[in-house]
């Protein structure tokens, strides 16, 4: 063997020397495991948190995939069986329109970035969910988290609210806090802020068990719980239990607890948002991030639309409409909207072409994504989809990206990398770049 | 005055007579027994005037039918016979304006109880192991499996006496119910359990020999507890047989066979049958008790041979001399644990076979895999395991190499075995095949738009898929029988269609009535004929598929009330061009007072065709344009389309189609590219298109320019058939947006003969507008200045090229 090349060191017989530098770390007494973690750890990208331009950002996570065509890029152009039903209407930036069912929104589209260019190719539900909550594509060896929580674990509490809060609940396992500690997980309030009765879980029994039902349940509860108590101690159950003394503990704060209290909005107000499922979780969501939540995810509607999408639009569109445009200018109009990035965003879009049932299917390989505030521009349209709404045309923005951008809005460095299981250190988001171009302030 | 009276009277009844889509949603009670007469209640809504229960089956007949107290439900009295076929009994039930979608009524051979609620029907009686109903066996009880319920049934029965246990719950056909049962002793040991079974797929049934005297308990629930109020059972409780299998699994038709049935636990039940001429649900009596559902038994006109063990390896092959010539069967049992059977057979160079395993369509727990190989040598030929997602049993598509024997063996994907393991292995040549289907009209609700209801005096269109196997034709329709008063159209249906309109047409005298017809399509040239076939999902859930669904070869068909407007379509008798557009006038005629706006889509549409899919005529209003556009590679062909329209009427939704009108699909008579031009914002500029012109046309083409961006716009401009080029001039404002706009295309109006024939073309053209150049330096201001305002001045003499333009600039 050529002295110059250290051949392969599986076959290379140790030296007295090397094996002695080995047999040192038994000396200081470390385990081997912990020598490979010292050294995973001083090799780990670390970057201090910045000051963010934006403080908190509201999530509006529309499931089920909103068609572009039906509302950020519609296309006026194209034949009819890929224009759609519905006719564009003008907006507040000059020469760019929306779908007809988006006009209130329409009206403050000059305080919106709108990216006509987001591509992710997962045309399934799930994985396209996962790519939009954790800014990564789904890997069988890990579970990432998500945006949300990896805010929380960057960021901490702000004024005894929790981090991350999702409305009502928890909209799907990705939503979650992955490899990072479920302390770092969403508080999901458990309730629809459009109901009534709205208020937070608490010990309530459900409605619909009884007393008798919920002792059965206790039992039979009990009796799994202290099957795998004797077999084994969890850390996971432990700090789901932290997590959850420590939400009650927080929101027992009457400044926390007042966050929550919809009915402390004047009626005009929650008008103005509108008396339906994404008016009331739009403005819980303000009341939330103006109390200091970091991040609130809230879900509105359901838009997997297979079959009829002309009728499903026009039924699903108006409130979330209405909800936005009062959540974008109320924002605005109370200082908050510079520091408040606010992102509606679903899976993925829908095919070009409507289909045998008068619905359009899953298409990922461009869709629209709409922001505004937290220091994003006011009243730009950014990159651009085909004449058909197919593939991206210019400026074609990944996951990565917009995840990055965010961060980066937060005061993050996406590239710094956070300790997942095994001791492997991993990107917050893996190769994005900052979408400089939709920013007018850039953290 | 009494005039007056009568005649409003008269309109009221119109009015309210109207009930189109009448839905039938449950039949209470869900089954009877044979050899009874039951009295059955219909629940739904729009149950006006019911005219006719439509049954599936021979073996039950309609004593009575009335109306209920309102339109919500229906009563009559149905007379079952005693030999009517156990199980399901599909059914419609038919109103005046309409006929519902299908569901079932269950033919059993015990008194049917009902389980025991409370007095407030909110709960049951029998939730506890020790206070259970009591029943007395040869029973079938009618119960509800509710969320977090367990019912218990408590029957007697002596040492050495069959206990069997079916549950009917999934194919009820009402919700997604997955039955669960057990047969506990007095100690409450459980002596079998069943879930799913490959038999009665998610139903369950077991059966014991009680092992003493005495009592025991049948246990039916939701196999996870999470029932609701809408899953309902039938438990049959009794001494009746239940084999799992049946072996041979088939036959030919009309001969007779000894059948062994397998599983029972008192052992196997041998047979003889005289079998039938379609595949058949044998039901096995032992004693006066017949199994509740039968075992499927396959009856084709292939000759089959049944295996003789030992035949679980090359050398043993059946039958080891004289290997029969395809096409052939073979049937076995996989009985042994990593038991494979092996099969010879000879074929012939050149032939197409087809090698299906038949076990899970029989419903045989087996799970196959074949592999195929040379007899001689034992060389690898292919192997399958599934044959499409969801369909464990093995196929396999054998173009046979040469001359010679061949083995075929077959084994469990798991190496699982049991005496019900059974299978039969069919190799035959790929036989063509015809038929046709409608397809959903929604996902989850397979029952949708399936009826074919023609409103008196007026038409409907369907417009079903053709499935060709093995054959490409042109198809013939065939209605041999249709309603009275009703006729029935259909365009030429060429052999590269894949679906095509039907149009019904009942006349204005034709009688109410209606029932179940047989249609066929059939190749005119061969003569091969093939059925519509249905299949109705009683049970569907999306991205699982179905759970319960049944097969028909016959359609229900009525003709109903009238319906409040008629259609008419007009096609401009232009040509519509490739990449162009053309206009369908769609006329509505109402009935006096009719305003409610009419939703028209086209059904069907030729290949390369597009349009919208719906227009909506407004409300009060008769006319709608509906625009059809042709791909710039649309076959060049005459077609016939029509249009159907819908409205809702106080009592439901009523679907009417227009006539057929000629659409023909031509090249276009001019085509045009547009070269690119650049600006800036604040300066106009000149885009050229060169015009080719492919078919003369006369007089002038109006061309308009289309998808410009913000503050960019551009005049009207007239071509000639002559028109080799032609500059448009765009004005451009300083708000134009900068950069590439690549999306650009104009429209070009041909008339002929007054009718307009659009032209969409030069797709692709770009405007480039490029941010203003630095502000010069002062000293060169002057001249600078002077040099942009030259071209604005002057009017474009003879317009520059884009290239032509950079080769100026740059001499500049």
């Amino acid at each position: 063997m050529k002295k110059t090349c250290s051949g392969n060191p599986l076959a290379s017989d140790y030296s007295r020397r090397g094996f002695l530098q080995v047999g040192l770390l038994g000396g200081l007494g470390l385990t081997l495991p912990q020598f490979l973690q010292m050294e995973a750890k001083g090799a780990q990208k670390d970057y201090k948190t910045r000051e963010g331009v934006a403080k908190s950002v509201i999530q509006i996570f529309l499931p089920g995939g909103m068609a572009h065509q039906e509302s950020w890029d519609p296309k006026p152009f194209a034949p009819s069986e890929y224009r759609g039903p519905f006719s564009p209407i003008n907006t507040t930036i000059k020469g760019e329109k929306f779908s007809q069912y988006l006009k209130a929104t329409a009206r403050v589209a000059d305080k919106m970035t709108i990216i006509r260019s987001m591509a992710h190719g997962e045309a399934a539900h799930e994985r396209g969910t996962h790519n939009m909550f954790t800014g990564y594509k789904p890997s069988p060896a890990l579970e990432y988290p998500s945006i949300g929580a990896v805010v929380a674990h960057e960021l901490g509490v702000r004024n005894s609210l929790p981090p991350y809060v999702c409305v009502p609940s928890v909209p799907n396992e990705f939503a979650n806090s992955g490899y990072l500690s479920s302390a770092y997980g969403p508080f999901a309030i458990g309730a629809d802020p459009s109901r009534a009765d709205f208020k937070v879980r608490d010990l309530n029994l459900p409605s619909g068990v009884d007393d008798k039902r919920f002792s059965r349940r206790r039992s039979l509860l009990e009796t799994v719980d202290n099957h795998f108590r004797e077999l084994e101690k969890s850390d996971a159950l432990d700090s789901m239990d932290a997590f959850y003394q420590h939400a009650y503990s927080l929101i027992s704060s009457q400044q926390a607890r007042e966050a929550f209290n919809l009915k402390a909005e004047p009626e005009a107000i929650r008008e103005k948002y509108g008396m339906n499922q994404p008016g009331q979780r739009m403005l819980l969501a303000r009341r939330l991030v103006e109390a200091g939540t970091r991040f609130v995810s809230l879900t509105a509607g359901g838009w997997d639309h297979h079959d009829n999408i002309k009728s499903a639009m026009s039924r699903t569109l108006p409130p979330v409409d209405q909800a936005l445009a009062a959540l974008i200018s109320d924002l605005d109009e109370r200082g908050l909207l510079d520091s408040t990035l606010v992102m509606v965003t679903s899976e993925f879009g829908r095919t070009p072409k409507i289909n045998a049932t008068g619905g359009r299917d899953h298409w990922p390989r461009v869709f629209s994504v709409a922001l505004a505030g937290g220091g994003t521009q006011r009243g730009m349209i950014y990159g651009s989809s085909d004449a058909l709404g197919a593939e991206p045309e210019e400026d074609r923005v990944e996951i990565e990206d917009l995840a990055t951008t965010v961060y980066n809005q937060l005061g993050i460095t996406g590239d710094k990398e956070l300790m997942s299981p095994g001791d492997r250190p991993i990107e917050i988001v893996d190769g994005g770049n900052v979408i400089d171009g939709i920013l007018a302030k850039k953290a | 005055m009494k005039i007056l009276l009568s005649i409003s009277a008269l309109l009221l009844s119109i009015a309210t007579s109207s009930a189109f889509t009448p839905s039938l949603t449950r039949v209470e009670p869900r089954g009877g027994q044979i050899g009874t007469e039951i009295k059955v209640s219909f629940y739904g809504d729009r149950l006006f005037e019911p005219q006719e229960v439509i049954l599936y089956k021979p073996g039950i007949t309609v004593k009575s039918l009335e109306k209920g107290k309102d339109q919500k439900s229906a009563k009559a009295i149905l007379v079952i016979s005693k030999d009517a076929a156990l199980g399901e009994h599909p059914l419609r039930l038919r109103c005046k304006a309409g006929v519902s979608y299908m569901r079932s009524f269950w033919v059993g051979q015990f008194p049917t109880v009902h389980e025991k609620r409370t007095e407030d029907r909110k709960g049951d009686l029998n939730n506890e192991f020790d206070s259970p109903q009591e029943v007395s066996m040869n029973v079938t009880v009618q119960g509800v499996a509710d969320r977090e319920d367990a019912d218990y049934y408590r029957v007697k029965a002596k040492k050495g006496e069959r206990l069997s246990v079916e549950v009917e719950g999934m194919r009820l056909g009402r919700v997604k119910f997955d039955p669960y049962i057990a047969i506990l002793d007095s100690k409450r040991f459980e002596l079998a359990v069943n879930d799913d079974s490959p038999l009665l797929k998610r139903d369950c049934a077991a059966s014991i020999i009680a092992p003493e005297d005495g009592e025991y308990t049948v246990l039916v629930r939701e196999s996870s507890y999470e029932g609701t109020t809408a899953c309902q059972y039938r438990v049959h409780i009794g001494n009746f047989p239940r084999p799992l299998g049946v072996y041979p699994p088939a036959g030919k038709p009309g001969e007779e066979i000894e059948l062994t049935f397998i599983g029972d636990p008192s052992g196997d039940i041998k047979s003889k049958i005289k079998l039938g001429s379609k595949k058949e649900s044998h039901h096995i009596k032992s004693g006066n008790l017949l199994s509740p559902s039968g075992n499927p038994v396959h009856i084709s006109p292939l000759n089959y041979l049944n295996e003789k063990e030992p035949n679980d390896s090359s050398k043993t092959a059946n039958p080891v001399e004289d290997a029969p010539s395809a096409p052939i069967a073979f049937h076995g049992i996989i009985s042994k644990v990593e038991d494979k059977d092996w099969f010879r057979f000879k074929a012939k160079k050149g032939e197409k076979l087809r090698i299906q395993v038949l076990s899970r369509a029989l419903r045989s727990p087996l799970d196959s895999t074949i592999i195929i190989r040379y007899a001689k040598d034992g060389k690898y030929i292919g192997a399958n395991d599934d044959q499409s997602a969801g369909m464990p049993d093995s196929r396999y598509d054998f173009d046979v190499p040469e001359d010679g024997d061949y083995t075929v063996n077959i084994a469990d994907k798991l190496d699982r075995k049991s005496p019900g393991h059974i299978y039969r292995i069919e190799i035959s040549k790929k036989e063509p095949a015809l038929s046709l289907t409608l397809p959903p009209q929604q996902r989850a609700d397979t029952q949708l738009r399936k009826m074919i209801q023609i409103p008196r005096g007026n038409r409907i269109a369907i417009v079903p898929n053709i499935s060709r196997a093995n054959i490409g034709c042109d198809i013939n329709f065939h209605a041999p029988k249709l309603p009275q008063g009703v006729t029935v159209q259909t365009p030429a249906i060429p052999r590269n269609f894949s679906n095509f309109p039907i149009l019904f047409e009942a006349k204005a005298d034709a009688p109410i009535a209606g029932g179940l017809y047989a249609f066929e399509i059939e190749d005119p040239k061969t003569k091969l004929r093939g059925p519509f076939k249905e299949r109705i999902s009683h049970v569907y859930v999306n991205n699982q598929g179905e759970f319960h669904s049944t097969d028909s070869e016959r359609l229900a068909v009525a003709v109903i009330e009238e319906a409040p407007f008629h259609l008419d379509l007009f096609a401009p008798p232009v040509p519509l061009v490739r990449n162009g557009t053309m206009n369908l006038k769609i006329t509505a005629r109402r009935t006096e007072g009719y305003t409610r706006p009419i939703t028209v889509a086209i059904p069907w549409k030729p290949a390369g065709v597009g349009a919208p899919n719906e227009v909506v005529i407004p409300e009060g209003k008769n006319e709608i344009n509906l625009t059809l556009n042709a791909k710039g590679d649309a076959p060049l062909a005459e077609y016939k389309v029509l249009v159907t329209g819908r409205t809702t009427t106080d009592k439901g939704e009523v679907f009417v189609s227009s006539n057929f009108a000629p659409v023909r699909v031509s090249e276009p008579y001019v085509n045009l590219a547009l070269q690119m031009a650049a600006t800036e914002p604040g300066k106009n500029t000149t885009i050229i298109a060169k015009v080719e012109t492919l078919e003369k046309f006369d007089g002038e083409a109006k061309v308009t320019l289309h998808a410009l961006p913000h503050g960019v716009t551009a005049t009207e401009h007239r071509i000639k058939a002559d028109t080799t080029e032609l500059s448009i001039p765009l004005t451009v404002t300083d708000e134009t947006s900068k950069g590439k706009h690549a999306n650009l295309f104009c429209q070009i109006i041909i008339t002929k003969d007054g009718h307009p024939i659009p032209h969409n073309v030069g797709h692709g053209g770009t405007l480039r507008v490029d941010p203003p150049p630095p502000a010069p330096k002062k000293k060169a201001d002057a001249p600078a200045v002077a040099k942009k305002e030259a071209p604005k001045n002057e009017a474009p003499k003879k317009p520059l090229s884009r290239l032509e333009q950079l080769r100026q600039a740059k001499g500049q």
